[in-house]
């Protein structure tokens, strides 16, 4: 994400106008946060970023949208791409400036869905073609991703994130995974 | 009364984006407050400088050329390699504390691995 999304100058200009920007390491003992001796970020070919699925990587990569006082206003996980990720963060921040902001993610995850059922059905003949061959399709299914990640980061909201980031490095070095 | 309140209370409670791209002309005056005496200036020149989109790289790129002050140099080249870039703080606590004082919302991203490590 940092080479791919974030190396896009139009989000990085978007997310430092409008957002405080944290990188949080919740991993401090994979790899010590460093690569491998003798080697480096491995660096994908346009082929292969354009094959990674919108979402994948799960509880990996966590995106937490926060108030200034720093509690929780939104929550999100998966890999997403920069124009994705730019209409997530001003969805964020249309939920931080509702007078209701859980009827206003509501209704956006609502959306979510709505999207995705319409992308399924634009185009029949995808559905003679693999997934990786259905533009539409694969959108749908990462719109589903993110309106799943909705639900998951639910119960976050409200919360202080920092106690949040605490436990999630707790899970990972008492799984001894990434989880 | 009750308008004027109401007024007074929603702009209290709006978040603030970034002022707007500043003018050629205090972007020229950041430009050479970075060769200030006063290191104070400089630093405040600097810090402005940082807060640049990447539409202003053409400008940071002329100034650099016409720089021959090494210290203006070497800031401008600083700014210059974070123009268009996220500006990822890795303190937590302090970038709570500057969230709440400018009364910004905050995005973290958590991920396994450093900002420049293997992630």
């Amino acid at each position: 994400m940092r080479t791919v999304t974030f190396a896009n100058t139009e989000l990085a200009d978007h997310l430092n106008a409008n957002f405080v920007l944290v990188w949080f390491n919740h991993a401090p003992q994979f790899l010590e946060g460093q690569a491998p001796e003798g080697q480096s970020q491995p660096a994908y070919t346009p082929e292969e970023i354009a094959a990674y699925p919108e979402g994948g990587g799960g509880g990996n990569i966590r995106a937490f949208y926060c108030r200034p006082d720093g509690v929780i206003a939104h929550a999100t996980q998966g890999w997403w791409g920069p124009a994705t990720l730019r209409a997530e963060a001003d969805r964020a921040l249309g939920f931080l400036r509702a007078t209701d902001p859980d009827d206003a993610r509501t209704e956006a995850r609502a959306r979510l869905l709505a999207d995705a059922d319409r992308l399924e059905t634009a185009d029949p003949a995808e559905r003679e073609r693999p997934l990786r061959d259905a533009p539409n399709r694969r959108r749908a299914a990462a719109l589903r991703l993110l309106a799943q990640s909705y639900t998951e980061g639910k119960a976050l909201l409200g919360q202080p994130v920092a106690p949040v980031l605490d436990r999630i490095v707790e899970e990972n070095a008492d799984n001894g995974e990434i989880s | 009364m009750k308008l004027t309140i109401a007024a007074l209370l929603l702009t209290a409670l709006a978040l603030p984006a970034r002022a707007e791209d500043p003018s050629d002309k205090q972007f020229q005056k950041w430009v050479a407050d970075l060769g200030s005496e006063e290191f104070a200036v400089r630093e405040a020149a600097h810090k402005e400088l940082l807060k640049l989109g990447s539409g202003r790289r053409p400008s940071l790129e002329q100034a650099i050329a016409g720089a021959t002050d090494a210290e203006v140099l070497m800031r401008l080249r600083d700014v210059l390699s974070r123009c268009g870039r996220p500006a990822w703080r890795t303190d937590l606590e302090g970038a709570l504390e500057t969230a709440k004082r400018e009364n910004r919302p905050i995005l973290i991203l958590s991920t396994a691995g450093d900002l420049d490590g293997y992630s």
